[in-house]
């Protein structure tokens, strides 16, 4: 339960870590907050020679314009919970991030790490998927790349992103959309990695479609665009015709209900808590 | 590698190897044997510190990250001859049994207690959701918490 050996670089700045990781290539590894990773170590399922640690970087911005807002990568989980000014931009993150592990966890772990570990369940990448994300990267050979979430995140724990390039932040663009979200996870226990998830989100007004992402049915978040299509002709549709809409995309998906079967009628029950709660909300008055 | 910890108050000079846990070097190189190691994997809290004030897993952070912060122990919380109002509470409702997981609540319930007014107990329950104890069912637990919220309160 001890990590095998390995050497350790603290950049300061942006440019010292891309240096390094363009000279170690392969070999090294980016740590930024390390909840994901340094459990990895302790159980030798990573064996990286080198880490680059990142966390003193300046990476931590939170900038919301009438376009969007562009999230730095090192900002940590907590600041979603806490901030007011973040949660008031971004509610959806503000009602995923309490699933994310437990309070230890999320005072240390950060959102461009998630990202970049690319867990299978991860609550970020389904709402940065259901908020049409973009994920900016760089390194020293190539610059800046700007990548559409549904091409980063390409499986479990495999991303886009190259050895020696660095996730520095995330775009969420909001200008012509007027969503409002909601987030239903299924955990065996508080703070347990999910079975499932899914984020619904739609417009009042009904100007954009409306989005339904899932973790669970697949090795990373996918949208449901048989459920957003059922969605976009009735906002309020019954469990049934959810189902009947899901059963479609679980075909295009090529998923087999036979042997997914409990994880699908888990997510089957989570969309109808999501719009539910959407409904309520409407109804009930804005937040 | 030499890095420098500041640990309860006092700052060490140590020789580490970078993958060392913070856990372990405050066990063995800062003879801080109060932090107890239980999964090392960071789902059972019972080696959980204050890290700039903020609870924060020591088998999961390695001691390298740890340059540069403030690490409290809950040897930097209280002692025998002076608890901290805490520790009094988890005494006082009968909070503990073995004691392996206490170090863990002690460190997240002097971060939790000053705030845990606001909070109902379900969500008391889920900001300490990430320690398990094995032996007490968890209830004087809750309840030492409500006793250490009246005592900051009234401390201050």
């Amino acid at each position: 339960m001890k990590p095998a050996a390995f050497d350790y670089v603290r950049p300061e700045t942006t440019a010292e870590a891309l240096e390094a990781l363009n000279e170690l290539g392969d070999d090294a590894k980016v740590l930024a907050g390390g909840q994901s990773l340094v459990p990895m170590l302790n159980l030798r399922l990573a064996r990286p020679e080198v880490l680059v640690d990142i966390s003193r970087l300046n990476l931590t911005e939170f900038t919301a314009t009438s376009d969007g807002i562009r999230i730095g990568a090192l900002n940590k989980h907590r600041r979603f919970e806490f901030d007011e000014e973040v949660s008031r931009a971004v509610p959806l993150l503000r009602e995923c991030v309490t699933h994310i592990g437990y309070p230890a966890i999320r005072n240390v772990g950060t959102f461009g790490g998630s990202l970049a570990h690319a867990d299978s369940t991860a609550e970020w990448s389904c709402a940065v998927l259901a908020m049409d994300g973009t994920i900016q990267t760089e390194s020293k050979a190539r610059g800046q790349r700007e990548i559409p979430i549904e091409q980063f995140l390409l499986g479990p724990f495999t991303t886009a992103l190259e050895p020696d390039e660095i996730l520095t932040s995330v775009w969420i663009p909001t200008k012509g959309t007027r969503r409002n979200y909601a987030f239903a996870e299924f955990a065996e226990r508080t703070g347990d990695f999910a079975i499932g998830s899914t984020v619904v989100g739609l417009d009042p007004v009904g100007s954009s479609g409306s989005r339904v992402v899932s973790t669970g049915l697949s090795g990373r978040p996918v949208r449901l665009i048989a459920v957003e299509q059922l969605l976009d002709e009735e906002p309020a549709p019954t469990s049934q015709h959810v189902g009947d809409a899901l059963s479609g995309d679980l075909g295009r998906l090529e998923i087999d209900r036979k042997s997914r079967g409990h994880v699908v009628s888990i997510i089957h029950s989570l969309l109808d808590e999501c719009l539910e709660r959407l409904h309520h909300t409407e109804t009930g008055g804005k937040q | 590698m030499i890095i420098n910890l500041k640990v309860n108050g006092a700052s060490h000079d140590l020789e580490v190897e970078p993958r060392q846990s913070l856990a372990d070097v405050l066990r063995r190189s800062c003879g801080l044997t109060g932090v107890h190691l239980g999964c090392e994997h960071g789902a059972c809290g019972a080696c959980t510190i204050l890290l700039d004030g903020l609870p924060a897993r020591s088998c999961i952070v390695l001691a390298v990250q740890a340059e540069g912060k403030e690490v409290t122990t809950v040897e930097g919380l209280g002692t025998p001859e002076d608890l901290h109002p805490v520790q009094e509470a988890f005494s006082e409702a009968h909070g503990l049994q073995c004691g392996f997981c206490t170090p863990g609540f002690v460190t997240t319930v002097a971060e939790l207690a000053p705030r845990a007014k606001e909070l109902t107990d379900e969500q008391v329950r889920c900001e300490l959701s990430g320690n398990i104890c094995r032996c007490t069912g968890y209830v004087n637990i809750l309840k030492a918490v409500r006793i250490a919220q009246d005592k900051l309160g009234t401390d201050e």
